[in-house]
């Protein structure tokens, strides 16, 4: 018995890693080609398309500022750029903020939402800002971004070059990596993530998740999908499979950058990836019983991706851990023998130089400090990762159980520590 | 070889080659059978419930070693009529009677060999009128007059002392009483005529009227005097230590000995009852693989080698040791024997004996077809079997014998006892083996209680070398380590004339229904069928399943193992990409 729970979590976790190897070598080869395709797009001499940027703000005070200051230093034809932030119900000093820049600056408008259309969350602010917007595309930052000045320019100048992409996803970068440990963690963890799923899924697939956030969306496929769905939980993933459903593709196209922050405490961080995993929970589950709706197959790999993820791979490790502690006390006459020692080691080498490879695509990453860090990774940050996932599991079979109604809290605002973001990780 | 199943095309071709090729093979085969067929033995004996017992038993194994054509008539039913083709009849007066009237002229036709053993030799009509039995004597050395006076030391023992009555009559044996200087001839020949003092062939009496026969069987092919032997690891079960197994693999294939493992495939702990399979233990089962590759057979040595609540190595497995009696009921189980009075009738008593007979036929067969097939379904291919203790009723011989052709040990001799066991100098096929060859134990092993246990059982093999092809055969075990084992081979091969052998260049054959394992000039053929095999219990296919599963694994760390340099390699070149650029 001892032997077959080992087994099938060795399976389960293998699977997984195998699957993050592959994507790990995509992204390695998709890290020299989008150099090529940067400088085809860059060559590209078509005229720039309208643009309108929609950044939705429920209490950002401190953060919307350098928000709106680094819009204004994008290289963009200001003729052809509108920034239309979306005020939704804030109760501090963000309408102001926001009625300030609007008045000195005409390419940015400001739009209030007032109930019964204020504070229905990130869908709800970005249908009323997309209402304003006159552009042929439409791009998203979050709140607390600052996107690098070129950002905008390559992301329309993708998209209108490559006509089978609905959407062009950015790469985004953490502003505050060096404040502590847990940023810095952090930090590896969002270029792990996007030099490893996003980039690799995007050169093996062509598939990639909307992040949330600086990405450029065509205004054609936003009015044909009838916006953002309100209802959905985690509106990029929803978003994502609905443009996939077109016969798009959602191209990954790291030249253009923005930097964001990320929790600087362990409380904000449980509570913010608490939410993400229980969204990407309540999808998964939602896909997996009307599965008829998906029109592009490719989808399933990304449904199946998240299952795995979520369930079957942190299923695994879990009971890899169970059989491992049991056997401490009791001895269930496990045969695996050696080869269960060499898939440990094996196991970690290849979390440390995938990771490690990650962090090299980025200019001053792979440092001796940030190798120290990663060997400490996989016994805490990855630790933590399983603990999070198993608690956020529990919340959703709770909710279901109780028919609880989703009720999803704003993340907690530290000083700048302010962040909205939704990906999928 | 009856049960050999037809082997498939590509087998009979090479066969056929095989034999074609080999011009010299099957010319000494047919021979050797003609022989044999030629060879028909009667032997009448006398004993004391007119049953055969182990006294009969012992002389059945030493004429199987000339002949498999033997029949027993008790004194009291043989006519004239058994006596027709007859090449050698022995008669064995182990217990003095009168033998019938007819006697007188049973003989009168008779021209072939005539061998007699212990008493009523006068009644045999007039046959043995060269010599007059007198009285016993006693004596405690059996000496060999073929010119070698090749001595054996016996305890003292009771011989017939016989008057010779003719000049021309041999003296074979002379067995002799040293301390008091007498002379008493043991073993006589006057023509085709034979005696031999004794009333039985226990005490190692068998090896010199062994070598009798040697003279009265004239030998099938011009053999070299050799000496066949053997060395049997024993009690290899699922818990043995695999390095201790390792060493002694390693020094034997290091003095490229064939050797035998008995393995018994489960091994039941006797406070929980719980089983240990091979399956439970790969390494120790790699290395069995392994031996079997460089020169081991496999010998069965039964199923779990315990019943009841015995111990594994240490329970007796086909013999009801509690009892004293053959295996008649499941182990949790007790059984008042009941006697032939108990029953109104014969008829009710027959079918109470045939219902217990039953039980051990089924007991039997199940536990030596799993033991078979569990072993064939982890690539160990039994050649032989050995019952556990060497204890097994004459109804388990011939149950065994449908399975295997060849047996190792020693054999228990009588169903009322299973002290009642003994070995034979050569290798034989007496008729209570129903076909089966025995390669017969003869040295015994070594044992951590005698203070020089190896010395006794060199002197052990040299007794036996004093009779032609007399066996040298011993077995250890493995848990002793391979420093007992060293001393062992190293005495062992001081003696002359040794011929290990390998049972994969013997002529065997192995059957269950789904399995037939053969040998073929020393390469082990198999013929199983997968499929039913694999259906006939759910371990076997889990074992393969475990198997398949373990190589996966071991596949997913060398793909990882890859994949780890590889990025190795990628953030290497990144990096260093970097630093060229300057960024």
């Amino acid at each position: 018995m001892g032997d077959l729970i080992l087994y099938i979590s060795l399976f389960l976790i293998w699977l997984m890693l195998f699957y993050h190897a592959f994507l790990m070598l995509g992204g390695y080869i998709h890290s020299i080609n989008y150099k090529k395709y940067q400088q085809k797009v860059v060559k590209d001499d078509q005229d720039l398309p309208t643009v309108s940027i929609l950044i939705p703000a429920h209490n950002e005070e401190v953060v919307i500022e350098d928000t709106l200051l680094s819009m204004i230093r994008l290289h963009y034809p200001k003729e052809k750029l509108e920034v239309i932030v979306i005020n939704d119900n804030s109760s501090d000093q963000t309408g102001a903020i926001i009625d300030r820049f609007a008045s000195t600056c005409t390419f940015v408008k400001a739009v209030h939402t007032k109930p019964p259309f204020a504070g229905k969350g990130k869908s709800g602010a970005l249908n009323q800002g997309l209402k304003q917007a006159t552009g042929e595309i439409i791009a998203v930052y979050d709140a607390d971004n600052t996107p690098e000045p070129d950002a905008i320019r390559l992301l329309a100048k993708a998209l209108i070059h490559d006509k089978k992409a609905g959407a062009v996803v950015g790469k985004f970068r953490v502003v505050n990596a060096n404040k502590n440990l847990l940023t810095r963690l952090i930090n590896i963890e969002t270029l792990t993530f996007q030099w490893l799923a996003q980039a690799g899924r995007w050169f093996w697939f062509k598939m990639t998740t909307i992040p949330g956030t600086n990405f450029a969306i065509r205004r054609s496929i936003l009015d044909q999908l009838g916006g953002w769905d309100e209802k959905a939980l985690s509106e990029d993933t929803e978003l994502s499979f609905r443009v996939y459903n077109l016969g798009y593709y959602i191209r990954f196209f790291p030249a253009a950058i923005t930097w964001e922050q990320e929790p600087e405490n362990l409380k904000v961080w449980w509570r913010q990836r608490t939410r993400w995993a229980r969204g990407n929970q309540y999808v998964i589950f939602k896909y997996l019983f009307s599965w008829k709706q998906l029109t592009n197959k490719k989808v399933f790999l990304d449904l199946f991706y998240f299952f795995f993820t979520y369930f079957l791979f942190f299923g695994g490790v879990w009971l890899s851990h169970l059989v491992f502690v049991t056997n401490l006390f009791v001895d269930l006459e496990l045969t695996i023998g050696s080869v269960s020692y060499v898939l440990l080691v094996v196991g970690f080498l290849l979390f440390v130089t995938e990771v490690a490879l990650a962090i090299s695509m980025e200019k001053k990453q792979f440092t001796v400090k940030n190798f120290f860090i990663i060997l400490l990774m996989y016994f805490t940050y990855s630790q933590m990762w399983m603990f999070l996932v198993g608690y956020a599991a529990l919340l959703e079979i709770k909710r279901t159980l109780y028919k609880q109604e989703v009720k999803w809290y704003k993340t907690e605002r530290y000083k700048k520590d302010t962040n909205n973001k939704e990906r999928s990780a | 070889m009856t049960r050999y199943r037809q082997p498939k095309r590509a087998l009979v071709i090479i066969l056929a080659l095989v034999l074609a090729v080999s011009s010299i093979f099957p010319v000494t085969l047919t021979l050797a059978a003609k022989q044999e067929e030629d060879t028909r033995v009667l032997v009448i004996y006398s004993s004391k419930d007119g049953e055969m017992d182990e006294h009969q038993r012992k002389l059945d194994m030493l004429i199987g070693g000339f002949t498999k054509n033997i029949e027993f008539i008790n004194s009291h039913n043989v006519r004239k009529k058994d006596l027709k083709q007859v090449t050698h009849v022995f008669y064995f007066g182990q217990i003095e009677e009168k033998l019938p009237k007819r006697f007188i002229t049973l003989f009168d036709d008779y021209t072939g060999y005539f061998i007699a053993l212990g008493y009523n030799s006068e009644y045999l009509g007039d046959a043995f009128q060269f010599m007059d039995p007198l009285h016993e004597v006693g004596i405690n050395e059996i000496v060999l007059m073929d010119g070698s006076e090749k001595t054996l030391d016996v305890g003292p023992e009771e011989a017939i002392e016989i008057e010779l009555l003719d000049n021309e009559v041999d003296v074979l044996l002379e067995g002799r009483m040293v301390e008091e200087d007498c002379i008493h001839p043991v073993m006589v020949r006057q023509k085709k005529k034979y005696y031999f003092a004794f009333d039985n062939l226990l005490n190692d009496k068998d090896i010199m009227f062994g070598e009798g026969l040697q003279d009265i069987f004239p030998a099938q092919e011009e053999e070299e005097d050799v000496n066949p032997a053997y060395l049997r690891l024993e009690d290899v079960h699922p818990l043995v230590d695999p390095d201790k197994l390792q060493a002694t693999a390693d020094y034997l294939k290091e003095k490229k000995i064939p050797y035998m493992i008995a393995v018994i495939p489960v091994y039941t702990n006797p406070v929980t009852g719980e089983e240990h399979h091979f399956s439970d233990t790969p390494k120790l089962l790699k290395i069995l693989k392994e031996m079997q590759k460089e020169g081991a057979s496999i010998v069965l040595h039964g199923y779990t080698h315990q019943y009841r609540t015995s111990e594994t190595g240490e329970g007796f497995e086909f013999w009801d040791v509690d009892n004293n009696r053959p295996v008649y009921t499941s182990a949790d189980q007790t059984l008042e024997m009941k006697e032939k009075e108990d029953f109104s009738s014969v008829t009710l008593y027959e079918e109470y004996v045939d219902g217990l007979k039953r039980f051990e036929r089924e007991y039997t067969e199940s536990k030596i077809e799993r033991g078979i097939e569990e072993l064939v379904n982890y690539g160990l291919y039994p050649l032989a079997f050995e019952a556990p203790h060497y204890t097994m009723s004459q109804h388990g011989y011939q149950i065994v014998s449908q399975y295997f052709s060849t047996y190792v040990g020693q054999l228990q001799l009588s169903d009322d006892d299973w002290e009642l066991m003994g070995s034979t100098p050569y290798i034989t096929s007496p008729t209570f083996l129903h076909g089966m060859e025995l390669l017969p134990e003869t040295m015994g092993f070594v044992k951590k209680s005698d203070s020089q246990p190896i010395e006794k059982m060199i002197e052990n093999a040299k007794r036996h070398q004093l009779t032609q092809g007399g066996m040298v055969a011993a077995f250890y075990h493995p848990y002793l380590g391979v420093d007992g084992l060293k001393e062992l081979v190293t005495e062992m091969e001081k003696l002359p004339n040794l011929s290990w052998i390998d049972l994969k260049q013997r002529d065997i054959t192995v059957t269950t229904d789904n399995i037939t394992i053969a040998t073929d000039e020393g390469e082990i053929v198999t013929e199983i069928d997968r499929g039913k095999l694999l259906f006939s219990s759910i371990d076997f296919p889990l074992y393969h399943i475990k198997q398949f599963v373990q190589r996966v694994v071991w596949g997913f760390a060398v793909a990882g193992g890859a994949a780890v340099v590889a990025f190795t390699v990628f953030t290497i070149a990144v990096n260093r990409r970097r630093m060229k650029v300057g960024g």
